[in-house]
């Protein structure tokens, strides 16, 4: 009888540490991929930004007000955000390329004719959107990037993050430097 | 949202369903029996007993059906959610130019003072209509929108607000809100709640009073009260009931009538037990049709005793202050971007922990957050600013 009741205790457990197992997986699979879709958001939003820059240097190339240098700058830039393997890295790339486009954007403010050009003003409020989008999916990948580090790290889910191969995501900042003058050296 | 509830609607289909495969199986028999004589009123019998026998089959399958399109309806809103190919931006453009106050009555149909309020005070100061300080509020010429983006009610709020008068406005507010937004197609009201005249709850009485006494009636002959249907016409009669009144009596004498007939032939001296009875039921299928007229009295003479408790009821939850609307289609559209949105704030972000002054990092992703009850704190934080300006 003793024997029973110890087999039936025993089972009992296992099916009770299988189903938590279980629940925290897919717990952790679904923030996951919540993250994962928000580094995709990121994504969208910086290649429809890359989208914009040749129509921008195009309009701006009629008035030969940069160094041949920024042009090609920025379109290496514009590039390297768009072949980057991964939305964090095209997010890192892309700073970089937000530097040189506030650069260009502070050189056209001394051209009138410029700064009268329907189409230059279209395309720099569209940028400015998409830089605002940018931000925002920042935030939103931030809260969700929170969330997924909170949930590996606090139990029961902490004991088994690892070895499901569910690692801590680092969340994306604005490197302090940024806040100084803007700087380019070519 | 709209597919289940154009579903929902064509639920009634099921009694026409059962309704058509009864006349097919029963309809032929039936009227050979009643010859040619009694055709015309033979196939109205049939008719009324078919009808009957369809409502009370199909109730069943009715409710469950319903049932099953609420959870779906249910299971649909909780599952609105962010769709990856979407732009971030896509259920905050979907829900450019609804007010917070509307956003709050399409979640639920109704408009909660603190919660809406607190939501319309952040976007009036997101937008520099107004500013607040030491619990007071002031009007700002420093907006970047038109005036004319301020609807009403709009206009209205911010001068309570910058009085001092909300308290006692809010019922008006509240109004006006709803007012605009059956304006703009969200929603339109409920049938059961249009008037108020006295008249129409006089009619209500005497249409209870005529279905009480009409469901009532085959008692009278299946408990034994008048066994005889001319005993029973006579004293109608006597009691000056019209005629036509009286022949409508007379067939639900009937119906009474024939329902006994089918209690004596399984249980003629009356002292069958209860599993007798069953079996005799069960042994004669035809006789389920007697079962069903009997259950569908027996269920329509509850439901109409009852039927003063449910207005009541109904009545205390309309004072207790339920908007009395109905989403329109447009409005069932609205409503899936709205539970999208609030799934969405749920599941991305943290904003159930923000506070005020992450409007300025937000924008009106906190206002949402707010209206859609993802965040109190802010509401706590609202509201404590308020009451501090009063005392």
């Amino acid at each position: 009888m003793m024997v029973y009741i110890i087999t039936a205790a025993v089972v009992i457990l296992v099916v009770i540490f299988v189903v938590m197992v279980i629940k925290c997986y897919n717990k952790l699979t679904v923030l996951k991929n919540m993250v994962d879709n928000q580094a995709s958001q990121i994504d969208v939003q910086l290649k429809r930004k890359a989208e914009l820059i040749p129509n921008l240097v195009d309009t701006t190339k009629g008035y030969s007000i940069y160094e041949k240098e920024t042009l090609e700058e920025v379109v290496r830039l514009r590039g390297m955000v768009s072949g980057a393997d991964d939305a964090l890295e095209s997010y890192r790339v892309d700073h970089e390329l937000t530097k040189v486009l506030h650069y260009m954007s502070a050189v056209c403010e001394q051209y009138p004719e410029l700064k009268a050009n329907a189409n230059y003003l279209k395309l720099q409020e569209e940028l400015s959107a998409t830089e605002d989008k940018i931000s925002k999916a920042r935030q939103f990948y931030n809260d969700v990037v929170t969330k997924y580090n909170v949930a590996i790290m606090t139990f029961p889910q902490s004991l088994f993050a690892k070895k499901m191969g569910f690692l801590r995501q680092p969340l994306l900042e604005v490197p302090d430097k940024d806040t100084g003058n803007i700087k380019i050296h070519f | 949202m709209n597919i289940i509830e154009k579903k929902k609607r064509r639920a009634w289909w099921i009694f026409l369903f059962i309704m058509g495969i009864l006349t097919v199986l029963f309809g032929p028999g039936s009227l050979g029996r009643a010859g040619k004589d009694g055709l015309i009123a033979g196939i109205l019998y049939f008719l009324f007993l078919d009808a009957l026998t369809a409502f009370l089959i199909g109730m069943i399958p009715f409710y469950f059906y319903k049932a099953y399109l609420d959870g779906m309806k249910k299971e649909a809103l909780q599952n609105c959610s962010f769709i990856t190919v979407s732009n971030l931006d896509y259920y905050r453009d979907k829900l450019t130019g609804l007010r917070p106050a509307e956003i709050s009555l399409l979640m639920d149909l109704e408009l909660e003072t603190d919660k809406d309020i607190s939501a319309c005070i952040m976007q009036y100061e997101e937008q520099g209509f107004i500013t607040g300080c030491d619990g007071k509020y002031y009007k700002t010429r420093t907006h970047s929108a038109p005036d004319e983006t301020l609807c009403r009610s709009d206009k209205f709020l911010i001068e309570c607000l910058t009085l001092g008068t909300l308290d006692e406005n809010i019922p008006k507010w509240k109004s006006m809100v709803t007012e605009e937004a059956k304006e703009k197609g969200l929603f339109e009201d409920r049938k059961t709640f249009a008037g108020k005249t006295t008249w129409r709850t006089g009619a209500a009485i005497v249409v209870w009073l005529i279905a009480l006494i009409a469901v009532l009636m085959p008692f009278t002959c299946i408990s034994g009260i008048y066994p005889d249907k001319e005993a029973f016409l006579v004293q109608m009669q006597q009691n000056n009931v019209p005629e036509p009144l009286r022949n409508g009596a007379g067939m639900l004498w009937e119906a009474g009538n024939f329902i006994k007939s089918t209690m004596t032939e399984i249980d003629e001296t009356g002292d069958a037990e209860f599993g007798e009875q069953a079996s005799g039921y069960y042994n004669s299928p035809a006789k389920f049709l007697r079962v069903a007229v009997y259950v569908f009295f027996l269920g329509a003479a509850m439901f109409v005793i009852l039927l003063p408790v449910l207005y009541i009821q109904k009545r205390r939850a309309r004072i207790n202050g339920r908007v009395p609307l109905k989403r329109t289609p447009l409005g069932e559209e609205y409503t899936e971007l709205v539970y999208g949105m609030k799934n969405f704030i749920h599941d991305y972000s943290n904003l159930g922990e923000a506070e005020k002054e992450a409007l300025a990092l937000w924008d009106d992703y906190v206002i949402y957050a707010v209206v859609l009850e993802e965040n109190k704190k802010i509401i706590e934080e609202i509201m404590q600013v308020k009451k501090g300006g009063k005392s």
